[in-house]
């Protein structure tokens, strides 16, 4: 009777998910409830139809019609709640202010309105048609009976139903100028949710088996059958254990909304845009932690001396290694790291590693906390100086933690920037393990425009203090990188910089293609 | 070999520490320029300083909320509080005009830097 009740409550919320943002999203707009209602009944009358015609349909394509038929509801679906999403990010701000005097106005909009029809019937279709598939597969196979199923049913659809009210009851208590972006937000991850499950029908009806290996598993986290991790599966696609295409479409999916928002929709500073371009953020960086592959190596980044007063940031960076020896190459490892500056020359952070070995799968590896110091004022002396310190604890090996220490140095010759941080590391297991470590890091860029600011960066570890490692054991790279920052709008700023590092010494690997992705906010 | 790595060390370090010894740049020394924000605009909100040459600005917010001078041309970023004032140092700079704005007030805080 729970996997009655669980499953009704899944497909119920989300349909009602659905209906609810968009119907929040539209308050004040003319017949959208009518149009909306049009939508449940249509999607209703359909998922009946297609239990009618299930057996028909899984026999034909050999069995993988159900996937096909599946994928193909779900992409509709993306490819309408897009239009919305774009529809409304032009006209939202007028919504906003005049909501009356507007909806006679967006008589041209009987269109957008009429793909409100659409996107919540064909989301009413599909968790119908689910709902009559998985109870068919259960009373087939005698996981449960009639009545139990019944009071599954309604105890599902109830709690389903109020759960997806009051979001929108919520969302309705919103400013209505958040509310559109918040909304927004929401129905970019809704609909990059679904494009994510139409990968995996794609899958399992035998299409694009090269993208299926899975990207990564935090089951141990968040399981894909917990209550949290049903409820995050309404609201934003969440999935334990994606597969690359997956991630792929999730990330796709929010950067082209996003995208389609920004160059056709109103841009204006006031905040509205929040939510899509946070999704962006999530979505991007979600998507690249797919196509990330690192050496078990120590974050290729170099810091810069400066600290802003009250900024929060989230980072998310990687790199994988490139190599001809397949024990040396497609190692992996990334971070992600959450950080605040609570004083004016102070920024503190958190952040993860995960590692992956050549032919091994990502695992956490690192939890540590790092401190940037910024000691002198920009400008005022030769140089810009920073302290660096960090201290890592190991997660997968007993007792191993690591000091790490570095001098920021930053100095502007005309539009070159050079900045340097010389390194120290000193590891621990029951007591100092070796000696401390020295390495480098180096980057000069070209101040060319806020956006693209190309440079190159190299890097290196000498080996220990007291004893440096001979020429070819030392590692060292260096390559070209691309940086830059967007302006999101608010104080938002989104900064990236990818680059190639090539190895130049027998000890490194061949090369290594490397990520760092930025979003900073304040309050 | 224990002598010779500790002579390493200590070259290693003093090295490091080297820059921090240095002077400051012998520079014509400019006398400091102050700005204030009010109303979420910047007084002066136009300003000239000599090219090649290092400059301090006092920058002085009267507003009662937070403002941050920021200029991708000047390469600054710095948060003011509301009712406090922070010093800046910019250049040196080669002749040009270098825009900058508030960044909590963009549609008000703006300004430039006219170096000649």
């Amino acid at each position: 009777m729970f996997a009655v009740a669980l499953i009704f409550f899944r497909e119920v919320l989300e349909a009602a998910l659905v209906i609810g943002i968009l119907a929040a999203a539209t308050t004040g707009l003319p017949g959208r409830t009518r149009w909306i209602l049009t939508g449940v009944g249509a999607g209703l009358a359909g998922a009946v139809i297609t239990a009618l015609f299930a057996e028909r349909l899984a026999s034909a394509a050999e069995g993988m019609g159900q996937e096909l038929f599946n994928a193909g509801v779900l992409f509709t679906a993306v490819l309408m709640l897009g239009w919305h999403t774009v529809w409304m990010s032009r006209h939202g701000k007028e919504l906003a202010k005049e909501a009356g005097a507007l909806a006679k106005s967006v008589a041209g909009g009987t269109r957008p309105i009429y793909a409100l029809a659409v996107a919540v019937g064909l989301a009413v279709l599909r968790e119908g048609a689910e709902i009559v598939l998985f109870l068919n597969g259960m009373l087939a196979g005698g996981s449960t009976d009639v009545p139990s199923a019944l009071t599954g049913a309604v105890a599902g659809t109830v709690v389903g139903g109020l759960a997806g009210y009051a979001v929108f009851r919520g969302l309705k208590l919103v400013p209505t100028k958040q509310l559109f972006a918040a909304t927004s937000g929401l129905i970019a991850l809704l609909a990059a949710g679904m494009a994510a499950r139409g990968m995996a029908y794609l899958n399992q009806a035998g299409y694009l088996s090269s993208l299926s290996d899975v990207a990564w598993d935090s089951s141990r986290l968040i399981s894909d059958h917990s209550l949290t991790g049903q409820a995050l599966a309404a609201l934003i696609g969440y999935t334990a254990a994606p597969m690359e295409s997956q991630v792929m479409a999730y990330a796709g999916t929010v950067a082209v909304l996003l995208l389609a928002s920004w160059l056709l929709g109103r841009r204006d500073r006031s905040g509205a845009g929040k939510g899509p371009q946070m999704a962006l953020a999530v979505g991007l960086a979600v998507g690249l932690s797919a196509l990330a592959t690192p050496d078990a190596e120590a974050g290729f980044k170099v810091y810069s001396p400066y600290v802003e007063h009250g900024e929060w940031e989230l980072e998310f960076r990687g790199n994988r290694s490139v190599d001809d020896d397949p024990g040396k190459d497609d190692g992996r490892s990334f971070l992600y790291e959450i950080g605040y500056s609570p004083l004016a020359r102070w920024h503190t952070a958190v952040f993860l590693e995960a590692e992956g070995e050549p032919g091994e799968s990502n695992s956490l590896t690192e939890i540590a906390w790092e401190n940037i110091v910024q000691l002198t004022e920009p400008g005022q002396y030769w140089l810009d100086v920073g302290a660096y310190v960090e201290y890592a604890k190991g997660l997968d090996r007993d007792d191993e933690h690591k000091l790490e220490w570095k001098i920021l140095l930053e100095k502007d010759f005309g539009k070159f920037v050079t900045t340097v941080n010389p390194a120290f590391e000193q590891a621990f297991a029951d007591g100092p393990t070796d000696g401390v470590e020295f390495g480098y890091a180096w980057g000069t860029y070209y101040r060319l425009m806020p956006v693209f600011e190309p440079g190159f960066e190299a890097y290196g570890e000498l080996g220990e203090v007291a004893d440096i490692k001979d020429g070819d054991e030392q590692e060292h790279f260096i390559g070209p990188v691309a940086r830059g920052t967007f302006l999101l709008g608010g104080t938002q700023k989104l900064k990236y910089n990818v680059g190639y590092l090539v190895g130049l010494t027998e000890d490194a690997p061949d090369g290594a293609a490397k990520f760092e992705l930025e979003y900073e906010w304040r309050f | 070999m224990p002598v010779q790595n500790s002579i390493r060390r200590l070259l290693v370090i003093s090295l490091l520490a080297l820059p921090l010894s240095l002077p400051t740049v012998a520079q014509a020394e400019q006398a400091p320029i102050e700005l204030s924000i009010k109303d979420h605009r910047f007084e002066p909100a136009e300003f000239k300083v000599p090219a090649n040459t290092k400059v301090k600005l006092i920058v002085k917010n009267l507003d009662p909320t937070p403002e941050e001078f920021e200029s991708y041309e000047l390469k600054r970023e710095k948060v003011i509080p509301g009712g406090a004032s922070v010093t800046l140092f910019i250049g040196p700079l080669k002749p040009g005009v270098y825009p900058f704005f508030g960044e909590f007030n963009q549609a008000t805080a703006q300004g430039r830097v006219i170096v000649e």
